[in-house]
Order: structure tokens, then sequence, then C-alpha cells
């Protein structure tokens, strides 16, 4: 040990370099405060613009609460706020009672083949809305082919009317189930196996157990998951406004669409004033929730995950059972899907004409040569890359800084990246246009593809956040506390021990946000600009002036990228993205 | 190296006291071991010399530098501490191999290239690990993350080495041979130590000195054998070595004797001490089975209750006024009752609230 002690004196004079006491407090300061912009960027202007009876760039405008005033004065609107109540109820109702049923069919009993029913049924998850309500229309809409086909059969033309607020809940209540589920299931599975086997022991049968274990233990989930859903309701555009516009059903979300877009000069104070209205429902639904859980530490299974969770035996039921899944799947998810796949390689789309008749392929020679499709597309596909590598390494950053440091604000900043998933995704979009509209020199990035680039990263901050920062949390603080004590700051910490630790989760992350990119429509419609097109947003725009064949096409296109990217992701990266 | 030195140290968790006012040092190459219960605050003491938490107040110098002092708000950040400390979970970083591990906190000061290899090779050698060097922590035993784990403390040179339940995590058979090999290493590299324990087999096995601590305050300082042959209250009698604890009335008789009053009416003679309720400690196994030729005070007969043969010895569960005590001997009695003595020299007295 002579070697070891003789250079001792020697080290003594070599410590680790004596920095600032509060390491990595810049870096932390830098993230947060960026953080903190962005949420900014999506808030502040639309808040001042809701008090403000001109469009906030012109210098006259003046405070006003006319346009609070007018939310519940103007009968249209007010008429409004009745259909969108009823809309949430059918939409929340449906996607509870069929997602909580499928959940726990799935992820507890003994159905079969249930892991790969589980992966079809959770498919609208990474579909956008809009492509379900195209489907939609194709299949069960009046000229619908599913309508003919049923209609003939029976013998009543147009057995069902699509276009009724019932009919178009019911569409986004199918678009809205896969959330329910994903939330429960992960509920449904998780639950201690101790539980299960306590119950056994003392005699209970399979059905009480689920009724009066299971069902209850999943309580918190299924709060969360009817705030997520009615807050999913409430924010919905692309459905409401394809199957609603046209016969004149008007939600919230279409009337303040309508309001910036159809009328000469857009009332942006209105249409600021619904928003910050939409936002505080949601603000008071998430209160709400801290309310009804605030005892939820009962629901935290606690203890031992050694032991499997018995499944739950269906007995005879299980074969109609299955049976009445797969039907599920054909009306809601293979109908929809197949209709959009046809009318994307025909012609024409009608009952009456074979799609096998008028087979082509000019749609996506279409979309493949007119600019606005290629520019929609390769626009789309440059900010799925940059926008998720950029969103990935900021919601690392956030991440590390709200769960990983000693930063002062670091709990506000949790707070902060959270936030995003009480904005609708429209009012994120609103919120950039006019802070474009509003912060000097912000103007240049208008009619550019940046501007969505700043909306996504803001949009999806809260997605990605919900993916690394449960997964930091399974990193075990001991190493940062024994990096910090063999002398390393906290931005090597973070660097060389917990970056690298975290890189499946943030490799997860990263193809989230990917697929998310590639499917937004609602931040993008107010940004879309000549230009600065993208293809969420183009198809809302093509469906809506008429031109259904390039569209379903896109939205083809748009299905398979995601397709390939999650079979990649979980083939080559072994990315778990849900469950 | 250097010695440490630590005065009226307290850490408050909201209205929770983990550490009520402690004081003590550690010499120059001293194994000064903290010996308690779970939650009687040994993590958050060797947390505060480690500087990853900020004590709420009193002072902590190592050598002759200042690295807390609560009234002038000086606190220097384990980052900037130079000192090794060890998990009780090891934290090695998995992604990083045994030599990579070692190599990080070289490259942290700078040390590179051919010192750094001889200094990893030198102290993976000191372990015993050096043909591991190449394996990820996951491709390792217990026993032998532990030894890594002690490697990533020494390589650097650190001034103090501070170990959180070091052998916790292994099982019985091989913690004994790692307590053995720890204590030489410590011997041969000289550098002080402070260890943290709950098992008062590997502190008095291990440390020049033991700290007692008793819900956040220091119950006693001494060496083993003080410690043990005298701990200062009846907290330390039962933590160290598990004495009988019986309640007793003590009465002091002309002459400067002592006698004590067991709840049935049993006299026993025992050292002076405060007169009136005390609470009397005797160890397991300084109760004397049979006759011993022995002085004749303190005999009585007592029932056999229980008994559990525990290989080298017997340990019997034996009533006496009512009162329940265990007894180890390598005798073995099949008797339901038998004599025995309580050697008034091996009673250790201790006055009752
Ligand atoms: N971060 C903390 N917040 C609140 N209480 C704490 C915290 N850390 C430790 N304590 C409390 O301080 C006491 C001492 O804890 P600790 O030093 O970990 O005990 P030991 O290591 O001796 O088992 C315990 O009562 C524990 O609950
Ligand atoms: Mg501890």
């Amino acid at each position: 040990m002579t070697g070891l002690a003789g250079s001792r004196a020697a080290d003594a004079k070599r410590q680790a370099p004596v920095a600032s006491r509060f390491s990595g407090f810049a870096v932390q300061s830098a993230i947060s405060l960026v953080s903190t912009a962005l949420i900014g960027v999506a808030l502040v202007p639309a808040f001042i613009q809701a008090f403000l009876d001109k469009p906030l760039y012109y210098p006259e405008a003046a405070f006003t609460l006319g346009n609070f005033a007018r939310l519940f004065t103007d009968p249209e609107i007010v008429r409004t706020f009745g259909t969108t109540g009823l809309f949430c109820l059918i939409v929340v109702s449906f996607s509870m009672v069929v997602g909580t049923t499928l959940a726990v069919l799935v992820g507890r009993t003994d159905l079969p083949g249930r892991g790969a029913l589980l992966g079809v049924l959770l498919w609208p998850l990474f579909i956008s809305p809009q492509i379900i309500g195209f489907g939609a229309i194709l299949a069960y809409g009046p000229y619908g082919l599913i309508t003919a086909y049923i209609g003939d059969a029976i013998g009543v033309p147009r057995p069902w009317n699509l276009y009724s607020v019932v009919g178009i809940a019911i569409i986004s209540g199918i678009a809205a189930a896969p959330v329910t589920m994903l939330y429960c299931i992960g509920a449904a599975r998780q639950q201690d196996p101790n539980h299960d086997a306590a119950a056994r022991v003392v005699g209970a049968g399979p059905g009480r157990i689920l009724r009066r274990i299971n069902l209850p233990l999943m309580r918190p989930a299924l709060v969360f998951a009817l705030i997520m859903n009615i807050v999913s309701a409430l924010e919905a555009l692309a459905i409401p406004l394809i199957l609603g516009n046209p016969v004149g059903i008007r939600l919230l979300t279409t009337m303040i669409y309508d309001l910036s877009f159809d009328r000469g000069t857009p009332n942006y104070g209105l249409v600021a004033a619904l928003a910050l209205m939409l936002m505080a429902l949601v603000a008071v639904l998430f209160l709400f929730q801290r309310l009804v859980l605030a005892g939820s530490h009962r629901f935290v299974s606690l203890g031992s995950r050694a032991g499997q969770l018995r499944t739950l035996p269906l007995g005879r039921w299980r074969w109609p059972i299955f049976a009445g899944v797969v039907v599920y799947i054909l009306i809601a998810i293979a109908a929809l899907l197949g209709c959009v796949a046809l009318r994307a390689v025909t012609q024409v789309f009608s009952p009456d004409i074979s799609p096998f008749e008028v087979l082509t392929l000019a749609n996506f020679e279409t979309i493949l040569s007119i600019d606005v499709y290629v520019r929609s597309i390769t626009n789309t596909l440059v900010l799925a890359v940059v926008g998720a590598a950029a969103g990935t390494a900021l919601i690392a950053g956030v991440a590390l800084v709200a769960q990983r440091s000693d930063y002062p604000l670091r709990r506000a900043v949790d707070g902060i990246a959270q936030l995003p998933r009480v904005i609708p995704g429209f009012i994120v979009g609103l919120g950039v246009f006019y802070a474009s509209v509003f912060i000097p020199g912000a103007s240049v990035l208008r009619n550019t593809i940046w501007l969505l680039f700043v909306a996504y990263l803001i949009r999806f901050l809260s997605s990605g956040y919900g993916i690394v920062s449960p997964a930091l949390l399974q990193i075990s603080a001991d190493f940062d506390r024994a990096a910090k004590s063999v002398g390393a700051g906290w931005t090597t910490t973070m660097r060389r021990i917990v970056l690298p630790l975290s890189k499946p989760a943030l490799l997860s992350c990263f193809i989230l946000l990917m697929i998310l990119i590639i499917k937004e429509y609602a931040s993008a419609v107010f940004l879309m600009a000549p230009g600065a097109e993208v293809m969420g947003a183009t198809m809302l725009a093509l469906w809506l002036q008429g031109q259904t064949g390039p569209v379903a096409a896109l939205a083809v296109l748009q299905v398979a990228l995601t397709a390939v990217m999650t079979v990649a992701a979980k083939q080559l990266l072994g990315v778990k993205l849900h469950g | 190296m250097a010695s440490v030195a630590v005065a009226n140290l307290s850490r408050h968790f909201g209205r929770v006291v983990a550490l009520d006012d402690i004081s003590f040092s550690v010499a120059d190459g001293e194994f000064l071991t903290l010996l308690g219960p779970s939650g009687c605050g040994k993590s958050t003491t060797l947390a505060a010399l480690a500087g990853l938490d900020r004590p709420t107040k009193g002072t902590i110098r190592i050598g002759d530098r200042i690295l807390f002092d609560g009234a002038s708000g000086v606190f220097v950040d384990a980052q900037f501490r130079n000192l090794g400390l060890m998990f009780q979970s090891y934290a090695l970083w998995p992604h990083m191999t045994v030599a990579q591990n070692l190599d990080f906190t070289l490259e942290l000061r700078r040390i590179r290239g051919a010192e750094a290899k001889r200094r990893i090779d030198e102290t993976l050698s000191l372990v015993d690990m050096i043909d591991f060097a190449d394996r990820y922590p996951g491709e390792l035993s217990g026993g032998q993350q532990q030894r890594v784990a002690l490697a990533r403390t020494l390589v650097y040179q650190p001034e103090i080495l501070l170990l959180d339940e070091p052998l916790s995590n292994l099982d019985a058979k091989l913690r004994d041979r790692a307590r053995i090999w720890l204590g030489e290493l410590q011997k041969r590299t000289g550098v002080t130590t402070v260890y943290v324990t709950h098992d008062q087999a590997e502190a008095l096995a291990l440390s020049d000195r033991i700290i007692v601590m008793n819900k956040g305050r220091i119950a006693q300082i001494g060496t083993p054998t003080e410690i043990y042959e005298t701990p200062s209250d009846v907290f330390v009698a039962d933590f160290v070595g598990a004495s009988n604890l019986i309640d007793a009335e003590l009465a002091l008789q002309p002459g400067g004797q002592a006698t004590a009053r067991l709840p049935n009416g049993e006299i026993l003679r025992v050292n002076p001490g405060p007169s009136g309720p005390v609470t009397l400690a005797i160890r397991p196994e300084k109760i004397v089975i049979g006759e011993d030729g022995g002085p004749p005070d303190n005999r009585v007969v007592a029932k056999v209750l229980a008994k559990s043969y525990l290989g080298a010895r017997n340990l019997y569960v034996i009533g006496i006024g009512g009162q329940r005590l265990r007894v180890e001997t390598n005798a073995g009695i099949d008797a339901t009752e038998m004599p025995i003595r309580l050697p008034m020299e091996s009673i250790r007295v201790y006055p009752r609230a």
C-alpha cells in the first residue's frame, strides 16, 4: 500500500475542482426558464387577448369584459354549451364503459388471444381522430358503405343518422376508449397479487374478487381516466368538425374554429375568452380529481410483487365474450380503417359501385405530385424527427431538474411539465399564433414550420414527461449520490450517470413524440400557412373542401408511417410505448 | 487522511428530530462504528459527514477544513469533500464496467493515462477483483459487488471512508468472511473509517471505538470492551449483547452493601446504586448454572420454560420470580428445574424512572 499512501499528498492538491456550491444551477435555471417561457407563450397572449376588444396587435385595443359577457348572453353560444354538455356525457360514458370493460377483459381474465386483442384495441391511440372521423363517414355516413349494405339487408334505407349529436359522440367515444383502456389496464395488472391471494384464502370467488377488490383498487385509475376523457371530449375538434359542421351541429371547439376562420374578421377576443373558459373547466376537473383522490395512498399497492396475478376464469362465457370483442373490433376499428383504405385506392366511393371496379393509384399519385401534399408530407417528417429530438432533449432536461436536482423551484418545474396535459391542443396553436403576433421579432417565424415546432414542444411536453419521469423514479437516487460523493457535479452526474441509464425511456419518448407529431392536427390548424402545411391539418382542410380521395391516401400514408415506426420501435429497439 | 470532529450536530425533518445535539470525534486512522437500531439516526449522521444532507445546526470538521457550520452558514457539498462513501445498495453504476466505475472517480480528479491505470489495477488487486475489471456490475455476485464498491471508494484515496451497513446485503456466511476481510483491509490502508451498522457483532469485531446511538442521541461512546462490559444505561445493555432485564427495588444496607428485591420477594445482592426502583441487567452467558463453587449469594432454583439448541450452545428460557430470563450454556439440561447463580459482579444496576 505504500504506493497508494505515497501519492496521497499529491492528491490533496488535485482534488475535485472547487466550483460553485450550486452545482448545475445555471443549467437548471436555463431548463426551467425555457420550459416556463414555452408554457407562457401558449397561455399569456391568449389570456391578454381575452380581455381586449380588438386583436392584440392593434395599438388601440382596449381592456374589456365584453368577450366574457357575450359568452353568456349570445344565444348561439349558450346553445352550444348545451350541445357540448350532451356530447361530453355520451362520449365519456361510452369510453369509460367500453374502455374499462375491455381493460378488465384483456388484463385480468382468461380471454382467448388477449395479447393480440390488446394490440388491436389500442390502435386508435396511434391514429389521428380525424381518420376515425373520415372512416365513420365512409362506413356509416348517409352514403356510407355499411349504411347501404345494412339498409338493403333490412329494407330500411339509412337505418341510422351519423350526423347527429349521438352519432358524433359515439364515434368520438370509439376514438377515446383506448385511452381509458390504457389507464385502467395498468391499474388492473399492477395490483398486488397478495390482495387477490388474501381474498381467495378467505373464500371469495372470482366474480366477488373482481367486484370487491380489483375494481375498487382501480378507483384512482378510473377517476383519472374519467377526467382525461372529459378533457379530451371537451377539446375534441376533428370529429365534431367533420361530422357536425355540415349539418350545423356546433360544439364549443368547432365554434372557436369557425369564429377564427369562417367570418371575415376573426373575433379573436371571443375566441380567447371561449378558450380560457374551456381551460377553466379543465382546471376545475383536475382540482376535483385531487380532492377525490386525496386519500389515494389507500390504493397504493404495498409490499412484494411476488406471485402471479391469477387470471379470472370466464368459464362458459369465454368464447361468446371473445366473439363480442371481435365484433367490436370489426365495427369500431376495422370497418373505419378499411373504408379509409378502400377510399384511398378507388376513384369514386359509393355503395352503388363495387370498389373493385374502380381501383386506382391516382390518389397516391396526386399526393406525391401536387405541391401542397408533398410539402405537408415532407414538413411533417422534418417536424417529426427534429421536433421529437428537441422535445426529448427538453423533456429529459425538465425531468432531471424536477426529479433529480435540489433546484429550489423544482416542484414548480414539475407542475409546468404537467400543465400542457390540460391545455387543449388548438389553444396551444392559438397561443403560439398570438405570441407570434405579440412578441417582437417572432413574426419571422410566421408561415414557417418553426411555429409548429414551438407549438409541438409545448403540446407534447406532458406526454413525453409522462414516460420519462416515472422511468427516472425507477433509477435509484443512490447512483446520483454515489457520483456526488466521488466528486461529480450535477451536470456531470446527469450526463454520465442518469441520462445513460434512462436511455430506454428516452428512446420511447422520442418514438412517442414522432408518432404524436405525425398524427397531430389540433395545434396545427391555426398555424398552418402556405409553405408550412402538415399532414394532419392539410387532411382536415381538404376534407372540408371535399377532396376525399387524396385525403384518404394521406391518411393511409399517415397510418402506415405510424405503424412502421411502432413496429420498428418494438422490434428493433425493444421500446415499449404503453403497458 | 484526517481526523473528524463533530460538535452539537442536529438534524430536524419538520417536527422529526433525527439527530439531537450529537458530538464526537474520530482520530486519524481510527475505525469508528455508529451502532444502533433502525431509525436511530446513523444514516443521517453519515449523510451529514458525506455532505449529502445539510444538518440543521452544529459543526463538522475534517482535518483542518470546516465542512459545515450551521451558525455561519458554511456548507461544503459532497462533491467537494473528497470523502469515500460506500452505500448499503453499493450503487455501482450499472452501465459502466468495474474498471470504468473506478476510472470515473479518477477522471473527475484529472488523473488519466498510466497513472489512472496503475491506481485502478492496484486497488482492484487490493480487493481481489482484478480479474473482473471488464465485467459489468450486473454480472457480479453480491460479495463481488461489495468489493468493487469498496474499491471505488478507495481508488481516489479519500480522506475518510464512510460505510453505511456495507455487509447487510450479504448472506450470513459471506458476511462473516467479508467482515474479517474488511477489518484487515482497513488496517492495511490505515484510512480513517466511520462505519454504520445495526449489527452489534460487526461493531464489536471491527471497531477501535463504538458510538451507540438511540433515538437521535448518543447513548455511549467507548471501546468494544467498555461498551460490552460496562454499558452506560439499560438501552445499551439491552441492545449490545441482549442483557436480561429484571425490575427490582434497591435498598442500601448498613456497611455499604446493597440488595435488590424482585417483585416476588426474592432478594439478590447487587453492587450499590441509588436506592429505589431499578433495572438489573445480566447477560445470558454470565448466569451460572448448577454448582460452581462460587459464593453462596444469589442462588435460586429456576424453572426451565423453553430450550433451543443453537449448535455450539444451548439457550434456555428460565423463570425466576415471575420474570423470564435467557441463559446460554454449553451444558445440556433435561430437568424442569435447575439451580442457578446470578453472580453479583455480573449484575449491572440502572435507576428506573
Ligand atoms: N428525508 C427524511 N425526511 C423525514 N424524516 C427522515 C428523513 N430521513 C430520515 N428521517 C428520519 O430520521 C430518523 C433517522 O433516520 P436514519 O438516519 O435513516 O436511521 P438509521 O440509518 O439509523 O436507520 C428516522 O426516524 C427517519 O424516519
Ligand atoms: Mg440507515
